[in-house]
């Protein structure tokens, strides 16, 4: 459990951290680099939930659906802004 | 826009209050005459009155037996057991400690003397324990609505400049869809923090 909710202040930061990068520093490279990790932690965080709630995990399944397409939104703002 | 989210973030807060009074009262089994039930054959006499949906033991130590609901009533269910009627309790003094989402809705009017297949706890006073759980889910919400009001702070003033200027796909949504998409997904996210962190405090490990 203690882990679970490590990986999820984790992936939290690195939201956060996110705006910062993209729309702060105006870095949409970082950006994309952040939003990969952080689609990765949010997916450990899934897989660490589903062992503890299986409500939970789900309740998070949107949220990497919608990030998902954001990285695909944040990659293809790169490709174009070269 | 601003006044979008903000109702949004209100109706959430409602909502997830309202599960959590509604997912508190779990020392209440719902029976349909005609049910299949685990209960415990301890006989009339017996005061455990052990009620499950799954097999295992009861309070008191026996097996659980299978039985079928003959009728329900109000707080009481006849249950055919052994081949004989039987009144049940259906609203437990104690309950099994295996947390709101266990289907197991076992309930006993008696704590488990011998090792029980469960854990148990003394069905809290329901108001006070969902009060707790309503303000816990809130507390969770509002720690990740935080994360994305902070991150927020950095993005508002960049959307009319720097990001109206540069380029985007064709499939690029309209800008007033993130925030309620955002605080939807906070929202999600507390409740799903809470729930894991709900688990930890039943199993501390």
């Amino acid at each position: 459990v203690k882990k679970a909710l490590a990986v999820f202040a984790a992936q939290l930061l690195l939201n956060t951290l996110w705006s910062i990068v993209f729309f702060r520093a105006h870095m949409i490279l970082g950006a994309a680099v952040v939003i990969v990790l952080l689609w990765a932690l949010i997916l450990a965080t899934i897989l660490l939930f589903s062992r503890i709630s299986r409500a939970a995990a789900y309740l998070l399944v949107p949220y990497i659906l919608w990030v998902t397409f954001a990285t695909v939104l944040n990659i293809s703002l790169y490709v174009l802004n070269r | 826009m601003k006044k979008v989210a903000i109702v949004v973030f209100g109706v959430l807060f409602a909502v997830s209050a309202v599960a959590a009074l509604a997912a508190a009262d779990k020392s209440k089994l719902v029976l349909k005459a005609g049910d299949e039930i685990f209960a415990c054959n301890c006989g009339p006499e017996c005061q455990c009155q052990t009620l499950s949906r799954k097999e295992g033991s009861c309070a008191c130590g026996n097996p659980l037996a299978k039985a079928k609901a003959k009728s329900v009533g109000e707080g009481t269910a006849v249950l055919i057991i052994g081949g004989r009627e039987q009144t049940f309790k259906t609203v437990g003094k104690y309950m099994c400690a295996c947390g709101p989402e266990c289907k197991c809705d076992t309930i006993s009017q008696m704590p488990a003397s011998a090792p029980a297949a469960w854990t148990w706890s003394r069905s809290r006073s329901s108001s006070r324990a969902s009060m707790k759980r309503a303000a816990g889910i809130v507390v969770s919400i509002a720690v990740c609505e935080l994360a994305g009001i902070i991150g927020s702070i950095f993005t508002t003033p960049s959307i009319p400049g720097w990001y109206a200027d540069i380029a985007k796909p064709s499939f690029n949504p309209p800008n007033w869809i993130f925030g309620p998409v955002w605080t939807l997904l906070y929202a999600l996210m507390g409740l799903a923090a809470y729930l894991v962190y709900e688990k930890g405090l039943k199993r501390p490990k």
